[in-house]
């Protein structure tokens, strides 16, 4: 980032004392929502404080150091330990400047069109049809140099994905990316340190700031401030990033056209309760949806290295939508297939079991190959404030979810053995002791046992370990507001002048990863935003 | 938003990675008072630093950071070349983690390692973990392991952190073939929870 935009940035070690701060718009959270809604205020002339709560890290300081315990700490909500309440699926969310971007895989898709249309359909969404969205994808895919992976991004585990996929028959494409310059490194969820790959902090985030933005980073809200029903404010307080706890200092920040929340799927509900926001829908908080994921492993006799080059350069979209049976019960499908890509000590986290068995599995990391999906899930879970103030997220995998699954291990083993893996590992709570050894995970050796095997494959919590990386849905939108948080405009419709601008907005997952859809729909909210208020 | 909580033992009355109950833990006859039994002399002697000194845990107990420390050594057990949990610091170095996490996350922690102390009753066994053998800890564990949701849940969550902070340290790399960052410089987290910043604070 130029010189010139850094200083636009406070950080903890530069904050004195508290402040009071009085800007046209307030902006909460800096990731793909955040920082495009505060490019288009800026560029309107409106005088833009973006805050978050994370620390600033670039490049060029060095502070992408490649390891997965200092980044991490350094770039995952929680420091990348927050689960839901059962502890079964990791919540992952970006703490720092630039979101979840930072750390994300850049693969990029568009908004599908059938997701769209339910929205409308279904929810009364307005001005967010497809054909509506696209000047903005174009303008996103141009300014953040979305293409489709070219060959030499292809490490050798996608290329064992695409050779294993074609032969059973799937349909494999080129995952379009958000890269310029890649060095192909692997450390995509580490935070490039090439500033190679397209996240916010080297692209939107610049911009708001060159567009005369200003951004404090290590500040955390606390609640929105309300007078008289409508949102005026923001009450913050600067954290202390050595210990990741108050500084003591504290913000208070007068907006007198708009508070924008974007702080993440995850967080902006949360925000919302605790500064006692009015709901009438009773919606604010549930359908929480994050695409729970998890991978299936293959042990090759050739080294595949999976950490290093990109995460996915290929991809098979064809089981994206969900198929049932006349009377609605599931048939097949409802998920991505995707080459996975881990660096070690996630790897060991993600393999199954503990003690010799994974020590031995471990001994393997290099022959390790691995295919993953999440899922586009049906139903939803909650999110709620703990004792503490806390965000709890409430997640089961049940039903149809849980199916949808198994449908994918399924395929995930037969992508595997197809292309050469001797053996598949499901990594559930399977633990044996076979010839006085231990052995972890269930195992598959043959085509014909993976229909057995993955019906025996326990899905509960704390079996196999998920992550879910694209929550949505916690403030949705929609045309009532006895049925939804937000109007089409993305505005609390009890709330004037408020606005959240991240995926709680949608009403549902969105069935691709959804950065570009956030984007997109970001900058159609800020767009409303500026004719309503401008 | 995030307000600190004066600490409490109310890890097992709401659900934490262990999906707790106050009932599941009255059901193993451990009532709702974590106070580890056992020898505190023992419990020192399993975490007792090569140089004689004890250490001095941020979140943790010493008999917590003891049972931690026995539990990561059957997690992640020596051999072939891999380091001892003890050697890498792993207990240690969750302590200090969970100085930069939510409470509830010690809380959690433990609750767990109270559970995996002194839930041998539910398996018909009055043993402490800490005091099995090595084989016996491993049969406590997969008993754990494959048993209800709140055994699965404990021994799931501790998995994962021993795992995890086993395999980030450079010196089991040798060991699984990673050859490890490209970059050439480290830059640890302003919240340092690495075997540097352990020796940092140990003077
Ligand atoms: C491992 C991983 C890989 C992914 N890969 C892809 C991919 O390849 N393609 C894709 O499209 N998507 C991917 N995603 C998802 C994508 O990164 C996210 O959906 C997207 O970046 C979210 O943007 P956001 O603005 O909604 O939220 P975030 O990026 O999470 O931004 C919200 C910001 O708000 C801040 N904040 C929260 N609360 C407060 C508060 N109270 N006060 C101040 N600040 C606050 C947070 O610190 C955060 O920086 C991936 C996600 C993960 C975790």
């Amino acid at each position: 980032m130029r010189p010139e935009l850094v200083e636009r940035i406070l950080e903890f070690g530069a904050v004195t004392g508290s402040r009071n701060e009085e800007v046209d718009a307030v902006v909460v959270g800096s990731g793909c929502g955040g920082a495009v809604v505060a490019k288009e205020l800026a560029g309107a002339g409106w005088s833009v404080l973006v805050l978050e709560r994370g620390g600033l890290y670039l490049a060029e300081r060095g502070d992408f150091d490649q390891r997965e315990d200092d980044m991490m700490a350094k770039l995952g909500a929680g420091r990348g330990l927050d689960t839901t309440v059962d502890g079964g699926t990791a919540v992952l969310a970006g703490n720092n400047v630039g979101g979840a971007s930072v750390h994300y895989w850049a693969d990029s898709h568009r908004l599908p069109r059938d997701r769209c249309e339910l929205f409308a359909r279904e929810h009364g969404v307005q001005h967010r049809s497809y054909d509506e969205l696209v000047p903005w994808f174009e303008r996103i895919e141009r300014d953040l140099n979305i293409h489709e992976a070219p060959d030499e991004l292809r490490n050798r585990n996608n290329w064992l994905f695409l050779e294993g996929a074609q032969r059973i028959g799937l349909e494999v494409e080129r995952v379009r990316q958000a890269r310029k310059n890649c060095v192909r490194s692997g450390y995509c969820m580490q935070g490039c340190a090439y500033d190679a790959k397209q996240s916010q902090l080297v692209t939107y985030v610049p911009e708001a700031l060159a567009r005369g933005a200003r951004l404090f980073a290590d500040c955390e809200v606390e609640r929105v401030l309300v007078e008289g029903g409508r949102a005026v404010g923001a009450q913050a307080r600067f954290l202390d990033r050595r210990s990741c706890e108050p500084s003591g200092h504290t913000l208070t920040v007068k907006a007198k056209r708009a508070v924008v929340v974007a702080a993440g799927g995850f967080s902006t509900a949360p925000l919302l309760m605790a500064s006692g926001i009015a709901d009438r829908s009773g919606q604010l908080g549930k359908n929480l949806q994050m695409n729970p994921g998890m991978r299936t492993l293959g042990i090759f006799d050739e080294d595949v290295v999976q950490w290093r080059n990109i995460p996915a350069a290929v991809g098979c979209l064809q089981h994206r939508l969900a198929r049932y049976d006349e009377q609605g019960r599931y048939l097949e499908g409802g998920f991505l297939l995707y080459p996975d890509q881990l660096q070690p000590a996630s790897l060991a986290a993600c393999l199954p079991g503990y003690g010799e068995g994974h020590r031995a599995l471990m001994e393997l990391a290099p022959k390790i190959g691995a295919v993953t999906s999440w899922i586009d899930e049906r139903f939803a879970g909650t999110v709620t404030l703990g004792d503490d103030g806390l965000p709890l997220w409430d997640f089961p995998i049940v039903g149809e979810d849980a199916d949808k699954f198994r449908h994918a291990i399924t395929l995930h083993a037969r992508i595997l053995l197809a292309a050469g893996a001797r053996e598949v590992i499901v990594p559930d709570r399977t633990l044996r002791r076979v010839d006085g050894r231990w052995v972890v995970g269930a195992r598959i050796k043959d085509d014909r046992e993976i229909d057995a095997v993955v019906a025996q494959v326990d899905l509960s919590p704390g079996s196999i370990f998920y992550a879910a990386p694209h929550p949505a849905g916690a403030a949705r939108m929609g045309g009532s507001p006895d049925t939804s948080v937000l109007n089409s405009d993305g505005e609390v419709w009890s709330t004037p002048g408020l606005y959240v601008a991240d995926p709680s907005a949608f009403p549902t997952v969105v069935s691709v990863d959804p950065s570009e859809s956030i984007m997109a729909w970001s900058y159609v909210t800020a767009t409303r935003m500026l004719e309503k208020r401008g | 938003m995030q307000q600190r909580t004066p600490r409490s033992l109310a890890a097992f009355s709401r659900r934490g990675f262990l999906i707790g109950s106050a009932s599941a833990l009255a059901a193993l006859g451990a009532g709702v008072a974590l106070v580890m039994r056992g020898d505190p002399a023992a419990y020192r002697e399993l975490v007792r630093l090569p140089d004689g000194t004890l250490p001095t845990p941020v979140r943790l107990s010493i008999k917590e950071l003891a049972v931690l420390s026995a539990l990561c050594d059957r997690l992640v057990p020596a051999g072939n070349g891999l380091p001892s949990a003890k050697e890498l610091g792993i207990a240690r170095r969750v302590d200090r983690e969970l100085a930069f996490l939510r409470d509830k996350m010690s809380d959690d922690v433990r609750g767990a390692l109270f559970l995996i102390e002194h839930g041998g009753v539910a398996h018909g066994s009055a043993s402490r973990f800490c005091a099995l053998d090595d084989p016996g800890k491993d049969a406590r564990l997969a008993a754990m392991w494959g048993g209800g949701a709140l055994e699965r849940s404990c021994v799931a969550g501790m998995r994962i952190l021993a795992l995890f902070f086993t395999y980030v340290d450079d010196r089991t790399w040798p060991r699984i073939g990673y050859s490890g960052p490209l970059v050439g410089h480290r830059s640890t987290p302003a919240a340092d929870s690495s075997v540097l910043a352990l020796t940092r604070s140990a003077g």
